[in-house]
């Protein structure tokens, strides 16, 4: 039997010979504890869980829909078939906090290095049970100043092609998943308005009670068979 | 052991082949250049959607050159059997003519086939852009099909010359012919509306009649050992009353609220002219 020495390294000339390495339990331990490190290292490159985040801020903004739907541009009008709202829906907290870190990091640290960019997604904790839309002015013979309209109003989904869908999809689509700790939603007028101006209110209720609500800008409108 | 009796069964059975006739025999291979010219009639955009109107609408002679690789032989005494395969000038072979004859005697014969024809139909989306200028097509790209016509035939054949140097036939084929079904839709936007809708177009098959008239020639030039080498000419002409059927489903708003509809397009006459030459070698 020969130890793993340079002193005591085998003639391989000699048959019978054989080079037997013995390691001390202190080796064995440092192998088993590495393996298992880089096993859970292996298995820890994963998507990171998504974050809580609360709906606590509400945007809103009327938008002329007349042309391309995915070519929105800027107007101070609407035509009156073609009214359009957008709610932006955000944690305000979590857009305050984030930003600041990101800057107070910057300042005293190197340039982050990333294996890969992890896909941060927020998921809202508090869940929208309704979105109710109202009208301040009269919109037509159907719908008086103060009526609840959400029956006429549709959703669509921002990217790709598609048709409406009932409101219940943006409810469904703003309680999943989120990429940033804000959620937009486009919602759209089936019915056309017989009025000069048109100013909507909106209210999202939350499940813990939480009514977030605002009003927007009143813009005039123009008839859109001129 | 098994494997010593199933390799002396192969031999014993490749030896037995030179003991019989050749199965296939007068052998042909042909290769020729060729040009095709269809025309088709149109009508002014209707109602509801004719894709044919949108058929070849911007081809001439150059786009429709066409490379034919042709093989026939016979396989008994009186069976012939002619297969082609077209190369259009997207280089893909995805168009064919096969045939299988049986000749009562040296002059007359009668054939079964199938053939399959490529046609593309372009800018269809026009129709919308036309018909209903207050809509614009969200999806601005150019749409195509590239419609398969399938059909199967009859053909009469007659042999008016046929020695060892030069051969002649007629054929006359008649059939029935379809496009094969296709997909498209559209998604439409009011201009100053809300409104959106979705047309969806499904076409289906409907086989109509033809005739397609045919013409071969081929003159042998020489002979080198046991392959003789010629060249040949062949024409056909085609000629059909046809029309593209689809079921029609237009959803408004959502895609709750659909309406649906089948349409039968009225028949255009089309023909299509084709002569290619080229040369060919048999054994």
């Amino acid at each position: 039997m020969y130890k793993s020495t340079l002193q005591n390294i085998p003639d391989r000339s000699v048959p019978g010979n054989r080079v037997i390495f013995k390691s001390s339990v202190c080796t064995k331990a440092t192998v088993i504890l590495l393996f298992c490190f880089f096993t859970k290292v292996l298995f820890s490159c994963r998507e990171p869980e998504p974050l809580d985040m609360l709906y606590s801020k509400m945007e809103l903004e009327l938008f002329d829909n007349s042309g391309h739907p995915f070519y929105r541009i800027p107007s101070d009008t609407l035509f009156s078939d073609a009214v359009a709202i957008q709610i932006e829906l955000s944690d305000s907290s979590m857009n305050y906090y984030g930003s600041n870190t990101i800057k107070a990091a910057g300042l005293f640290s190197f340039e982050p290095v990333y294996g890969f960019s992890p896909n941060i997604s927020y998921r809202p904790v508090q869940l929208i049970q309704d979105i109710r839309v109202f009208t301040l002015f009269d919109l037509d013979d159907t719908y008086r100043a103060g009526d609840d309209i959400s029956e006429s109003i549709l959703y669509a989904y921002d990217y790709g092609f598609g048709l409406y869908q009932p409101k219940e999809e943006a409810i469904k689509y703003a309680n999943g998943l989120q990429p940033e700790p804000s959620c937009s939603l486009k919602l759209f007028l089936k019915s056309s308005v017989h009025i000069t101006s048109v100013r909507l209110r909106v209210e999202v209720i939350l499940d813990d009670g939480t009514i977030l609500n605002g009003t927007t800008d009143e813009y005039p409108v123009i008839p859109s068979n001129l | 052991m098994r494997s010593i009796y199933i390799a002396a069964f192969l031999v014993g059975w490749g030896l037995s082949l030179g003991a019989q006739d050749p199965l296939i025999r007068n052998i042909d291979f042909s290769v020729t250049l060729g040009t095709a010219d269809i025309s088709l009639e149109k009508f002014n955009a209707g109602e509801n959607m004719d894709f044919l109107n949108y058929m070849n609408s911007d081809l001439d002679y150059i786009e429709l050159s066409a490379i034919k690789l042709g093989w026939s032989f016979d396989f008994s005494e009186r069976v012939f059997a002619d297969i082609n395969i077209i190369v259009m000038s997207d280089l893909v072979p995805d168009n064919y003519d096969i045939s299988v004859h049986r000749f009562f005697n040296r002059t007359f014969g009668l054939g079964l086939g199938s053939l399959y024809y490529s046609n593309y139909i372009t800018a269809f989306e026009d129709y919308h852009k036309e018909t209903d200028p207050e809509y614009f097509i969200l999806d601005q790209n150019l749409r195509q099909f590239e419609a398969y016509d399938f059909g199967v035939y009859i053909s009469p054949t007659f042999r008016p010359v046929y020695t060892d140097r030069l051969k002649i036939a007629l054929r006359c084929d008649a059939g029935f012919s379809s496009f094969m079904e296709e997909h498209t839709s559209f998604y439409l936007k009011r201009e100053f509306s809300n409104e959106m809708r979705l047309v969806e177009y499904a076409t289906v098959k409907h086989f109509q009649p033809y005739v397609n008239p045919k013409l071969n020639i081929k003159l042998k030039i020489i002979t080198l050992g046991n392959v003789s080498v010629g060249i040949l000419c062949n024409s056909n002409f085609f000629f059909s009353k046809k029309r593209m059927n689809y079921d029609r489903t237009t959803r408004i708003w959502t895609a709750e609220n659909q309406v649906e509809a089948s349409i039968q397009p009225p028949k255009h006459t089309y023909t299509r002219f084709e002569l290619d030459g080229g040369i060919f070698f048999g054994w």
